[in-house]
């Protein structure tokens, strides 16, 4: 947004040097500059507009091409759900108001939470998204985890004003998007904060609540692939037994 | 001849940093493909965040001196007493480290719940550059490695404030 009001800034200033210039003697040598003043104003005007667009929708590329992936209306072939926090929405979960929680987004523009369908988002669809993330947009990583069950990679760049966590557990996966800085002091302090009550808060238990259905959602979807699987499985075995027999040669007896 | 001997000088310097990365490391990696353990990493992009946070609170000022000088942190923890004793693990780990001779004691504390072992490496300057706890009982076995440049105090303070699941232990360190 700076770039825009040095632009106006500029866009005032030079057609003023240039009207200046054609006050005094020697106008048609000023009018020479103002004309090279104006192209390098235009040029200017060009470089920060791309700049300005560049900035306002610069986030991942690579996250773009997932959510595209995402038909809210039809089969969603990679997101099950999509949830999306501004501001305004990550204040209103803290309904009990932990100040850790709003310092911890107050420089937060955009939290994006997609749920992912395990059997499609799985283990080589993740590391081609890491790769890609790191090879082309210049993302490091930033932590990582993993026990038997669960693991997550975390990933970021421009001083983390652009982060993505990759979350996996048993059941279900998320692909988290955070524009804009967290303050991850005053993360860790909430965490442990939260870790040292019983109540998490109305508002986040209405998060985790409805995560919970993508959880069992997930778990439906696995139990109708493994299901699928297991009748193509018994179809091919069919066809594979009923095409040996017509191959088979016939026995002749006398 | 004298740049023969600068050759040699630096394959000798650069086969004895190899050597005190290897014994932490080493170790790390014998349990990485292990399915009982908990791995966790934490680069030094994470830790160059804590720089670019701003606080008027001394206590958060203070911790975020401390974590923007650390590079990394590797962690192993497992509570899967199935494989093997724990606390044999303990002895083993203490044990294959110590032998390294890169490493030297801190502080241990020992009783019959749990263990704590903590271990430094220095560089010339006498500046802490790795700290090392190891942590075993009946139920648990937890290797931790925290790397950069070490403020004991401020890594206890830092425990202290953010009550990191396993960091509790550094809290040892200040009292």
């Amino acid at each position: 947004m700076k770039e825009c009001y040095w632009l106006l800034a500029i866009g005032y200033w030079l057609p003023s040097i240039a009207n200046e210039g054609n006050k005094k003697p020697g106008a048609r040598c000023k009018k020479l500059v103002s004309c090279h003043a104006f192209i390098l104003f235009l040029l200017l005007v060009t470089l920060l507009l791309s700049g300005c667009t560049s900035a306002s929708s610069g986030e991942s590329e690579v996250m773009q091409e997932l959510r595209k992936s995402d038909h809210i209306f039809e089969n969603s072939e990679l997101i099950q759900t999509s949830y999306f926090f501004y501001p305004s929405t990550m204040r209103m979960v803290n309904i009990d108001r932990m100040p850790n929680w709003d310092e911890a987004i107050k420089e937060v523009r955009r939290l994006s939470i997609f749920s992912m369908w395990p059997d499609r988002f799985d283990q080589a669809k993740q590391n081609e998204v890491v790769a890609e993330l790191e090879a082309k947009e210049n993302f490091a990583l930033y932590a990582e985890m993993e026990d038997k069950y669960s693991d997550f990679k975390l990933l970021g760049r421009n001083n983390g004003t652009e982060a993505i966590l990759i979350y996996n557990d048993s059941t279900v996966n998320y692909v988290v998007h955070l524009l804009g800085k967290l303050n991850y002091v005053k993360l860790m302090k909430l965490s442990g904060d939260l870790r040292d009550t019983e109540n998490r808060g109305a508002g986040i238990d209405l998060l985790v609540k409805a995560m919970g259905q993508d959880e069992d959602r997930a778990i439906r979807q696995r139990h109708y692939y493994d299901r699928r699987k297991e009748i193509e499985a018994a179809e091919q075995l069919r066809k594979d037994s009923i095409e040996a027999a017509l191959n088979k040669e016939p026995i002749i007896t006398e | 001849m004298k740049k023969l001997t600068i050759f040699v000088v630096m394959v000798l310097l650069s086969i004895t940093t190899y050597a005190q990365k290897n014994a932490v490391s080493k170790y790390f990696s014998q349990y990485q493909r292990d399915t009982s353990f908990t791995k966790v990493s934490v680069t030094n992009k994470m830790f160059s965040l804590f720089t670019e946070i701003e606080t008027d609170d001394e206590s958060e000022q203070e911790i975020l001196a401390a974590m923007a000088k650390l590079k990394g942190v590797k962690a192993l923890f497992t509570d899967d007493a199935k494989k093997a004793n724990l606390l044999d693990r303990y002895y083993d780990a203490v044990s294959t480290i110590e032998n390294d001779g890169s490493f030297e004691e801190l502080m241990t504390v020992e009783d019959r719940r749990e263990n704590v072992a903590f271990l430094i490496r220095e560089d010339d300057g006498g500046v802490i550059r790795e700290l090392l706890m190891i942590l075993g009982g009946p139920d648990n076995f937890m290797v931790m490695s925290v790397f950069g440049e070490i403020d004991l105090a401020s890594i206890g303070k830092i425990s202290k404030a953010l009550k990191i699941k396993g960091m509790e232990q550094f809290e040892k360190i200040a009292e």
